[in-house]
């Protein structure tokens, strides 16, 4: 058998015996896992808690697409990629009750806006009200709280006119629905009023918008939805239509950014991992100097010395990897409902963060995480290793 | 392929290195120390050293304390490299070699046994025995009934699964003795193999160390102060100021 075409027997026995002997090694497993499990965790919670605040910009506020100022009422869209597109009439206005004040955008919206796909994202309370002359409108938790106000109660809007020749005057509205989405932050800015009563409020031209939701299968192609909807509806224009992101470019960026910097955290601590499993490398040689001596005094070349340890060394690695991932995506998942009975509790100094979101495994973002671990590890523990060649059989004579 | 790789033998059971009548020689071999890390002066062990090994004959290499036996001993090995000359192991120059191909000429052509045993701490018996034939590319299920049939010729049937800290001296050398003879090498080099025995155990080892190398057709290269063990081999050499001279037996010319 020529053992240079496979891994030799002799470095696939010693390196599993290494690893099963060795405690440091295992220490080291435990580790790597330890350190791994918080890093995916963290991944986790971070990926889809921006991803759930996405969607609660995207379902709420503002549409994958927002086609601004014309009441494209009756767009025509391809059904593929397109879900819903719904006709919007928005403004902002002052809110009064009787102890507090709030500014709020208040959208005009039909019957059929809030569909399942909104839905999902949004929970209502509702009570039977006696009939009155007053319209109606939905406060989320946050904005009813801060104003000290229950579903029946009532509160005043001001609305800036458009026209500067008219002053301001304010409306009485009965509070008829409180929503919460579960992110404070966006439901603190949001109110909701039927669409028809909106176009009495807001006449400007810019107050009217299409809300478009697109297909999932569309959301990474939203170019193409955009090209085909300009397409298919004459006078309508690329400049009319802009993304979730472009309408809420400092929150899509603060997401962008905190991406890239829990990234960059994760590589650090990464980095300093990988020099830590080369430091038990160089530690297991030190320790070995004996058996290595011997090994070699029988033939062992320096070459298989050195491949066993990375063999030992790197198992090891991987293994803590793989054991990290799953800690973390364990407690990832364990995380979930803890938070959501945080967020249910409205604690408010986590009002800033949304909580109740579903937990989304950034497959790619922990695949990336785990390369570069072992991609570093690896390299830096094949160079600690290089001082095997130091140790040569007549070492077991001259230290005798 | 490197020219000298059929005479390493990259296969176990190389049938061309049996050919070679001289397995080891040492051609003119000088080997000096430097006298301290920084001092300028040296001390010679051996100068200008010739000596041969015949295939199938037992050499012992006797001499004072501080003479230079093992150094001779860890030359002829290729363990340490001389300060001039040359080793040739079935005619191949150690010097010319890579750490690869040196390490694969040791483990397939020399078997060393210590004063020390120097056993893998963590193996047991079994294990031991079997790893000179596992570094050779040999898997643990090919390598393992060899090792089971030495170690049962040495008496040590019952003690396989052992760890060395569970086996006494005697035993831990003849386990040594066992791993030498594992890849059937041409040579058995001993460094004063029965120094850490009692006389039972010390006559036990030599038995069968010259028993195993005449049935076995090896060579042994023996070094030792105990001069009734030199003197069962074929030849005995004297080292002495750095040279080798012939006390008993034919030698051979190199």
């Amino acid at each position: 058998m020529n053992g240079s075409a496979v891994v030799n027997p002799f470095v696939k026995f010693w390196s599993a015996k290494r690893i099963f002997k060795k405690g440091r090694l295992l220490g080291c497993l435990f580790l790597i896992a330890f350190v791994m499990a918080p890093l995916v965790c963290a991944l986790i919670f971070s990926e889809s808690m921006i991803a759930g605040i996405t969607n609660k910009y995207i379902y709420l506020s503002d549409g994958h697409l927002q086609i601004q100022g014309v009441a494209y009422d009756g767009l025509v869209t391809d059904d593929a990629m397109v879900l819903h597109a719904d006709s919007v009439v928005s403004g902002y206005a002052l809110v009064y009750s009787s102890s507090s004040t709030s500014s709020l955008l208040v959208k005009g919206v039909s019957n059929d806006y809030f569909n399942e796909s909104r839905l999902s994202q949004v929970s209502f309370e509702t009570t039977d009200l006696e009939p009155s002359n007053l319209k109606g409108i939905a406060l989320s938790r946050a904005t009813a709280s801060k104003l000290g106000v229950s579903i029946g109660d009532r509160v005043a809007l001001m609305i800036v006119p458009d026209d500067a020749s008219r002053s301001p005057r304010p409306v009485l509205v009965r509070v008829e629905a409180i929503f919460h989405s579960g992110y404070d932050q966006l439901d603190s800015m949001l109110s909701f009023v039927d669409k028809e009563y909106a176009r009495t409020l807001f006449t400007s031209s810019s107050s009217v918008s299409v809300e478009v939701l697109v297909d999932d299968n569309y959301i990474e192609r939203l170019d193409d939805v955009i090209a085909d909807l300009v397409l298919k509806n004459e006078g309508l224009s690329l400049r009319e239509i802009s993304t979730w992101n472009e309408h809420n470019v400092s929150v899509y960026n603060n997401f962008v950014t905190s991406k890239q910097m829990i990234l960059i955290i994760l590589l650090v601590v990464i980095v300093v991992a990988a020099f830590y499993t080369s430091s038990v490398a160089q530690q297991m040689i030190q320790d070995d100097m004996k058996p290595i001596s011997i090994a070699k005094l029988i033939g062992m070349a320096d070459s298989q010395v050195r491949l066993s340890a990375f063999i030992s060394v790197s198992s090891v690695t991987v293994a803590g990897i793989v054991l990290g991932i799953g800690l973390g995506i364990g407690i990832g998942y364990g995380l979930g409902p803890v938070l959501s009975a945080l967020s249910n509790k409205g604690l408010q100094s986590l009002s800033f963060y949304l909580l109740d979101f579903v937990v989304d495994i950034p497959w790619k973002s922990v695949l990336l995480i785990s390369v570069c671990l072992m991609v570093l590890s690896a390299a830096s523990v094949w160079i600690a290793l290089g001082k095997t060649r130091r140790i040569t059989p007549m070492r077991l004579f001259t230290s005798l | 392929m490197h020219p000298t790789d059929r005479q390493i033998g990259d296969h176990i059971d190389r049938p061309f290195a049996k050919q070679f009548d001289k397995p080891i020689q040492l051609l003119d071999v000088t080997k000096r120390f430097k006298a301290a890390q920084d001092g300028e002066g040296e001390i010679t062990i051996l100068e200008d050293v010739d000596l041969c090994i015949a295939r199938g004959e037992s050499t012992a290499i006797i001499g004072k304390s501080g003479s230079g036996k093992s150094t001779l001993l860890h030359i002829a090995g290729g363990l340490d490299s001389p300060t001039a000359g040359k080793v040739l192991c079935n005619g191949v120059d150690f010097a010319t070699l890579d750490d690869k191909r040196r390490s694969s000429l040791r483990n397939l052509h020399i078997g060393f046994i210590f004063q020390a045993n120097l056993l893998l701490e963590d193996f047991t018996a079994l294990e031991n025995v079997m790893a000179p034939a596992m570094i050779a590319g040999r898997t643990a299920r090919d390598s393992r009934p060899r090792a089971l049939s030495l170690l049962e010729r040495l008496g040590l049937g019952d003690r396989t699964h052992h760890l060395p800290s569970q086996l006494s001296g005697g035993e831990k050398q003849r386990i040594a003795i066992c791993r030498a003879l594992m890849n059937e090498p041409d040579v058995i080099m001993a460094d004063e193999p029965t120094g850490a025995l009692d006389e039972e155990n010390a006559q036990e080892v030599e038995r069968l160390l010259l028993d195993l190398v005449k049935e076995d057709g090896r060579s042994l290269l023996l070094v030792t102060h105990n001069n009734d063990f030199a003197y069962r081999c074929d030849n005995v050499y004297l080292l002495k100021n750095h040279a080798l001279s012939l006390e008993k037996g034919l030698g051979l010319d190199v």
